[in-house]
């Protein structure tokens, strides 16, 4: 093997080690009696136990707001999609532009922007949904260009056409054959929005309340004020939940490869 | 009749999109202005030293950050896309999987690793008697953002070598071309405009991320910390919103530049 | 939208000084006129680009027309029904099949969009699933079924709303050769039987030939003949009619004493080839090849290639000298 090969290979396994080694001590600091005297005190699911009396309202908060987040972003994400693939043009590049401008704007200008505009109702202020208005925001781009992505990899125009000249109605087009061709995207959009919404801080430091903690702000308050492996017991129950979802957002990439129009 | 129905379909998001991000952002350009400083709370980032350097040590490390990230990734992508062997998978798979990690979790990745009680401090301590701990410097923030960017940049950068012609290198090779003038001469031009929509992602990210620096906490002056202090500490709303908007036109810009480079479409995450 | 609105042939169509012009100036379809009888097949034939399917979407109702002009169906002006209320049935050059439905789906979904219920549906496709003889295959994902199928299938659906005029924008173009011969002849037998108004678009003339009652040949945005295959055959219009439709052989004017500037044109079954004598055309055998029935000849004739027919049981060989005389009345003259 060439030198530079070997180099190669070695920085590889180097960077792959410096990405998971600190995730395998967390998880094994959070299933251990003590991290400071390592894995001879023995293994304990205590500090999981003790992470769900303390910060259950975080983890069944942030599921809720990420399914509210995917309702809304399904809702008015898909059709938009549709709009701007249909609509073409440069008209709809604009749009297209402003729809996924907070993936360009740091999540904390988005919040700040949405406090001082919004701050002041406090019915909005107090509630997730205010939390859940700015997870859209920011998730909605997504959704748009995953769906975007499918209707471009077959002919809509065609399909479309073809419905339409056996009757159907554009509504009835959308529904029974734009939503159903589209649903590989759909699907990863949805995995995407999910994900994300779970493990989303930027926004929703700012965004919360007292009485509104998602989970990554129970994590960030976890990291500054208990002890080590607790914070590494809730940062665990994070990983199961988010890692099957990367998992599966991979699997749908590679099986959502474009289909052909038959 | 189809303009209508168009119309109808775009209309839940654009209503949305008016109310919650155009209203919002424009409202934030006449609050920078009424402040202490007044309007010249934009030209803060300039004039004001505290703020010019914390936009310089932010621009540094998220440069910094690209520069490193995209070469790692340049190098282990080409590694992996071109051969198969046991393990690659699983090699691929512990690459990726911090990819939705949020910057909190980074940052305490970063406390496990160069934290007091983290595994350099142990193993320095156990091989030169002292305790090595750079996690809540500059330099931790650093080894976050590479922990965060790595995943994302490999992953599109894999995607483009695996699109490389090997003709391309085989070719080049025939001719009596060495490994670094092959990676100067034909696989990096090659690889360029993918380069180019992931580093400007990078950076983008690195610049507006808060939850890493905000777990690091304590001495780290980069621009999300000081927005998130100005604002909820200070109070100072003004120069919170000033500074945002300055924040937002340097990510955006970045981004824009690289898309105008390369045609691509990039996102920052 | 019931049975009764239709009659067994369909609508007539009528087009009044259709044309379209696409943004940026492209004049694909310059204003045009047609009337098709019900019932009635018309094959579209040109070369590509020349605005057949231009023409066919302004009839289906996928784009209108420039203002001032119109489309007809019973005499009634459609010109501004969507394609949905239009009650048109199109098959596509790539079909349009829905991939998330079933063979029977898509021939059965015209029908449940009009509210069609499910057993009279049912019965319906398989009807014609029958008819294009596809029944076995009616739950199969149309992405698993063969390029033949599809094309059937396509054309099954289009037939199932009973539809007033029924379009086919090069339905046989996306099979191999071989099957679209076959398909070709099947096509014909189905409209036929189908006795629907219908125009058939293709830029192959042996299919219009088999399927069209009449050709409407168009070449750079307009109808330059329309008429019966026979009359298109034997009796081009223009040059470029002429030259599109079957062998044809040309020579330049100055053979013809008396014509000036001009072309000749004319098939090689109007040339009669003799031994060679005085006072006749002598041309010279460059090629002789057997096609079983006849045989075709290349001759030489001042140095212009003529293509030739005799009986196979004539020896002729390449190299031999032969006379020629075309048959006055099956010569076509055109200016230049
Ligand atoms: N949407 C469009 N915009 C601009 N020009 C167009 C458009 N559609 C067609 N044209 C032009 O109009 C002319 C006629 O096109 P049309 O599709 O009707 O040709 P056709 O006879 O069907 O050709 P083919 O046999 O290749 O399908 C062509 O020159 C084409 O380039
Ligand atoms: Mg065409």
């Amino acid at each position: 093997m060439r030198l530079s090969t070997l180099a190669a290979g070695l920085l590889t396994v180097l960077v792959a080690a410096f990405l998971v080694v600190p995730a395998l001590v967390s998880i094994v600091a959070g299933v251990s009696v003590s991290y400071s005297r390592g894995l001879s005190e023995g293994l304990t699911l205590d500090w999981i136990f003790e992470v769900w009396r303390l910060y259950a309202d975080t983890i069944l908060r942030s599921i809720m707001i990420a399914l509210a987040t995917l309702v809304v972003t399904l809702l008015i994400g898909v059709p938009a999609a549709y709009a701007l693939v249909r609509r073409g043009g440069r008209l709809a590049r604009i749009a297209e532009e402003i729809v996924t401008l907070p993936l360009a704007i740091p999540g904390l200008a988005l919040a700040l922007a949405l406090i001082i505009t919004y701050g002041g109702v406090r019915e909005l202020r107090v509630s997730s949904a205010f939390i859940v208005i700015g997870h859209v925001l920011y998730t909605l781009p997504f959704m748009i260009r995953s769906v975007m992505a499918v209707l471009q990899s077959f002919d809509w125009r065609l399909l479309d056409d073809g419905a339409a000249s056996l009757g159907a109605s554009p509504w009835r087009r959308f529904v029974d054959i734009m939503l159903p061709n589209a649903r590989p995207g759909i699907l990863a959009g949805a995995l995407t929005v999910v994900t994300l919404s779970i493990g989303e801080f930027n926004l929703t430091w700012m965004l919360h309340t007292p009485l509104t903690k998602t989970l990554p702000v129970g994590l960030a308050d976890s990291y500054a004020s208990m002890r080590l492996e607790i914070a590494s017991a809730y940062t665990l129950v994070f990983f199961v939940m988010i890692v099957p979802l990367l998992v599966a957002m991979q699997a749908v990439a590679r099986i959502g490869e474009p289909r052909r129009t038959a | 009749m189809t303009r209508r129905f168009e119309f109808l379909l775009l209309l839940p998001a654009g209503v949305f999109v008016l109310a919650f991000l155009l209203v919002p952002m424009a409202a934030l350009v006449p609050v920078a202005g009424s402040g202490r400083l007044g309007w010249s709370a934009y030209l803060a980032v300039v004039t004001e030293p505290r703020y010019r350097a914390t936009m310089i040590s932010t621009l540094v490390v998220a440069a910094a950050t690209t520069a490193l990230t995209l070469a790692i990734a340049t190098v282990a992508a080409q590694f992996l896309a071109s051969r198969r062997f046991p393990g690659r998978d699983l090699l691929v798979a512990m690459l990726t999987f911090p990819l939705a990690f949020p910057g909190v979790v980074v940052g305490f990745m970063v406390i496990l690793l160069s934290g007091r009680l983290g595994l350099v401090a142990q193993a320095s301590e156990a091989l030169f008697g002292e305790r090595i701990v750079f996690a809540y410097s500059l330099g931790g923030l650093l080894v976050g953002y590479l922990y965060f960017s790595i995943p994302r940049v490999i992953l599109t950068v894999m995607a483009a070598v695996e699109k490389l012609d090997p003709a391309l290198v085989e070719a080049a090779r025939s001719l009596g071309a060495g490994p670094f003038r092959i990676q100067r001469d034909v696989v990096l031009p090659a690889l360029a405009p993918a380069l180019v929509a992931a580093g400007a992602l990078c950076f983008a990210t690195a610049m507006g991320a808060f939850g890493t620096a905000f777990t690091l906490a304590t001495r780290i002056d980069v621009l999300p910390m000081v927005i998130y202090t100005e604002f909820t500490l200070g109070g100072n709303v003004a120069i919170a919103a000033a500074l945002s908007i300055a924040l937002g036109l340097v990510t955006w810009l970045a981004l824009a530049l690289a898309r105008n480079a390369t045609g691509a479409v990039a996102a920052a995450g | 939208m019931t049975a009764e609105e239709t009659t067994a042939h369909g609508a007539s169509l009528s087009i009044r000084r259709a044309g379209k012009t696409f943004p940026g100036g492209v004049v694909a379809l310059a204003p045009t006129d047609l009337d098709l009888p019900a019932g009635e097949i018309l094959v579209l034939l040109g070369p590509s680009g020349c605005g057949k399917t231009t023409l066919l979407r302004l009839v289906a109702g996928l784009g209108a027309p420039d203002p001032g002009g119109a489309v007809l169906f019973d005499g009634v002006d459609v010109t501004t029904v969507p394609i949905e209320r239009r009650r048109v049935g199109m098959v596509f050059q790539s079909y349009a099949l829905f991939p998330n439905m079933t063979v029977a789906e898509n021939v059965g979904y015209g029908l449940k969009v009009r509210g069609e219920p499910k057993s009279s549906r049912d019965a319906e496709v398989g009807r014609l699933l029958d008819m294009v003889g596809l029944a076995e295959l009616s739950d199969r994902p149309v992405d698993r079924i063969s390029g033949g199928q599809r094309q059937r299938v396509a054309l099954a659906r289009a037939i199932a709303i009973r539809p007033k005029i029924l379009l086919l924008d090069e339905p046989l173009s996306a099979l191999d050769a071989a099957l679209r011969e076959k398909l070709r002849i099947e096509l014909a037998r189905l409209l036929r039987r189908f006795a629907i108004t219908a125009i058939h678009v293709t830029h192959d003339q042996a299919e219009a030939m088999a399927i069209g009652d009449r050709i409407a040949v168009m070449n750079q945005g307009r109808i330059v003949q329309l008429g019966t295959p026979e009359d298109v055959y034997v009796r081009p219009a223009d040059r470029f009619v002429a030259g599109f439709v079957g062998v044809m052989n040309r020579l330049p004017g100055r053979l013809l004493p008396g014509c000036g500037v001009a072309e000749a044109f004319f098939r090689p079954e109007a040339v009669a080839v003799g031994p060679p004598e005085a006072g006749s055309v002598v041309a010279m055998v460059t090629a002789a090849t057997f096609f079983g029935a006849y045989r075709r000849l290349t001759l030489d004739v001042a140095g212009h290639a003529v293509e030739a027919e005799v009986p196979a049981e004539r020896p002729v060989r390449p190299g031999d000298a032969v006379s020629l005389a075309v048959d006055p009345a099956r010569l076509h003259v055109f200016p230049t």
